[in-house]
């Protein structure tokens, strides 16, 4: 599978400061790729570059292939909702997708009925003025308009900012039906971390303008193994008692709990153990690494998203 | 490029301040030949009463009788009955240039273009058709005024006239070019609206003014006249103006400006 999007030392500095620096990342065609960064990081930045609505101050990136002078022609494959959708509040949903079916030079009133369809706003009313619209309502418009002239790729900054649990499900699922059912890459950057882990494919960290780290959803699971977590009375006298029973691979973490990152079908062994040495098993927890807790362990800690 | 022009114009002739614009201008272009016509007969009926007046006869001049025929050149030498006319249409054309851009339309649609610029291009062009539209709602309302109240003679001039249009029409849209770069291309709403009024009105007279008595005084000349370079001045002017200096002053400046924001626009951030 090829790369729709692929960067080379992006770099975009306004004055003195680096907003983002070398930049490399990889999008591959059909995935849903997930950037990660608190407020700040230079999530908008990038999407705005690859958008094509803010040049790099240096370095490249390619859109399906093309890059330098000859991308201008592969833009039109890429639709954008970044930060707030931008609409115009005194006419209709329909007015206003028929409006960028116009400047894109595709028939209108099919792909109107389809778009609405699609976001679920078929039943709003046609009179209904944009201004007047929920914000979940807005989010969806911004999809719909993004989706206009069936692009290979959409970029979407925060989707899902302001909308309620219901409205995060929903912008989740279309996405999701863009993936599967249409084939659409989806690069989508979000607060909402869990969220995101549930959809995305793979994953960019950007943390104070730098690519911290990308990686599919396959090599989080790798790296973030289930663990055993165990609070005692005695640490000592139940490492003891594990040890016995072959456990060799474990650390202290800061609240003083034994983490142990092997035989994790053993649990009830540990346990069994750790009773037998007469010292007190208080808690005892399978966990998985979360994305935030990657995200955290990534970026040091600093966790504003 | 061209579905980009499709989509501003359609924007602009569904917009309703496009639509209450032209009737104002429609309307103002023909009612002024009427309160112009009331004006006049207002003053002749006052001098009558102060020439009959034992101390005050003879301080006004009695006026000359409205004249009953109008040439067709004269009203296509001056299409807009107020300069207010022309304000409008500059402050309509900041409108059109900024509303996608305020309200972030322009994020949905600029990014998906071979140029970011190509936007730029498509608002001049509409601008453009936007003032044939105005120009010549404002000329058939202002002969449509003026045979109310008196007849309308196809004189021999009527040509210089049309030229004497056309070259208003570069004239208006040159301003628009100007308008044009602080709306879209350096983002400055208030700046272009204020641009606009100032032009637009011929504020900039005394100021003109004032270079003209300097420039005469430094180089001991009297025949400088900035007035007949200047674009505001050239349009509002009610008579023939020069030709070459309308083509050369709208030229100039649509080819500085026009290139000049498609630069900036290119080079700056879509937000």
């Amino acid at each position: 599978m090829g790369y729709i999007i692929e960067t080379s030392n992006l770099t975009k500095t306004y004055g003195s400061k680096d907003a983002v620096k070398d930049i490399n990342i990889h999008v591959r065609e059909g995935e849903i790729y997930g950037l990660i960064g608190r407020n700040g990081a230079g999530k908008t930045t990038i999407m705005r570059m690859l958008s094509g609505l803010s040049e790099p101050t240096s370095g490249d990136y390619s859109i399906c292939g093309k890059n330098g002078k000859d991308r201008g022609a592969m833009m039109k494959n890429i639709g954008v909702l970044i930060e707030n959708p931008g609409l115009y509040p005194n006419l209709s949903a329909g007015e206003n997708l028929k409006i960028k079916c116009i400047g894109m030079g595709i028939p209108h009133k099919d792909t109107v009925k389809r778009l609405l369809n699609f976001v679920g706003l078929e039943n709003v009313d046609p009179k209904k003025k944009a201004g007047s619209f929920s914000l979940g309502m807005r989010q969806r418009l911004g999809i719909a308009l993004a989706l206009v002239g069936n692009p290979k790729m959409i970029i979407l900054d925060e989707p899902t900012n302001g909308l309620d649990p219901q409205g995060i499900v929903e912008v989740r699922r279309t996405l999701e039906k863009l993936r599967d059912e249409n084939r659409i890459t989806v690069m989508i950057s979000s607060h909402i971390l869990d969220e995101l882990g549930k959809i995305a494919d793979s994953y960019g960290i950007i943390h104070m303008g730098r690519l911290m780290d990308e990686f599919t959803t396959d090599e989080l699971n790798e790296r973030c193994a289930q663990y055993v977590l165990m609070k005692t009375g005695d640490n000592d006298t139940a490492l003891n008692a594990l040890n016995k029973i072959g456990i060799t691979s474990y650390e202290i973490d800061k609240d003083n709990n034994i983490r142990i990152n092997e035989q994790l079908h053993n649990s009830a062994s540990m346990a069994k153990a750790v009773v037998e040495s007469e010292t007190d098993l208080i808690e005892l927890y399978i966990r998985n690494v979360s994305l935030e807790d990657y995200y955290l362990s990534v970026t040091g800690g600093q966790h504003n998203g | 490029m061209d579905n980009i022009i499709k989509m501003d114009f359609y924007r602009l002739v569904t917009s309703k301040s496009f639509k209450v614009s032209l009737l104002i201008v429609a309307f103002l272009s023909f009612i002024s030949k009427l309160i112009t016509k009331g004006i006049y007969d207002l003053v002749s009926s006052l001098s009558g009463t102060v020439a009959g007046d034992p101390e005050l006869e003879g301080s006004i001049p009695a006026l000359a009788p409205y004249p009953d025929t109008v040439e067709l050149s004269s009203v296509l030498c001056s299409p807009f009955g107020y300069t207010i006319l022309i304000v409008l249409c500059l402050i309509i054309a900041v409108g059109f240039a900024y509303s996608d851009i305020a309200n972030g339309f322009i994020k949905n649609i600029a990014g998906q273009l071979p140029s970011k610029g190509y936007t730029v291009i498509s608002k001049f062009v509409v601008i453009s058709i936007l003032n044939g539209i105005y120009m010549i709602s404002a000329l058939i309302s202002s002969v449509l005024g003026e045979a109310v109240i008196r007849k309308v003679v196809i004189d021999s001039a009527v040509p210089q006239g049309i030229c004497t249009f056309f070259l208003k029409y570069l004239l208006l849209q040159a301003l628009c070019t100007i308008i044009l770069f602080f709306a879209a291309g350096i983002k400055q709403k208030t700046a272009a609206t204020v641009v606009g009024v100032v032009l637009g009105s011929g504020l900039l007279g005394l100021a003109y003014m004032g270079l003209n008595m300097l420039v005469n005084t430094v180089f001991k000349t009297d025949s400088f006249n900035v007035n007949e370079y200047a674009p505001d001045s050239l349009l509002i002017s009610g008579g023939n103006i020069t030709a070459l200096n309308a083509l050369i002053v709208s030229g100039v400046i649509i080819a500085v400006f026009l290139p000049l924001t498609v630069k900036i626009f290119n080079k700056t951030d879509v937000k």
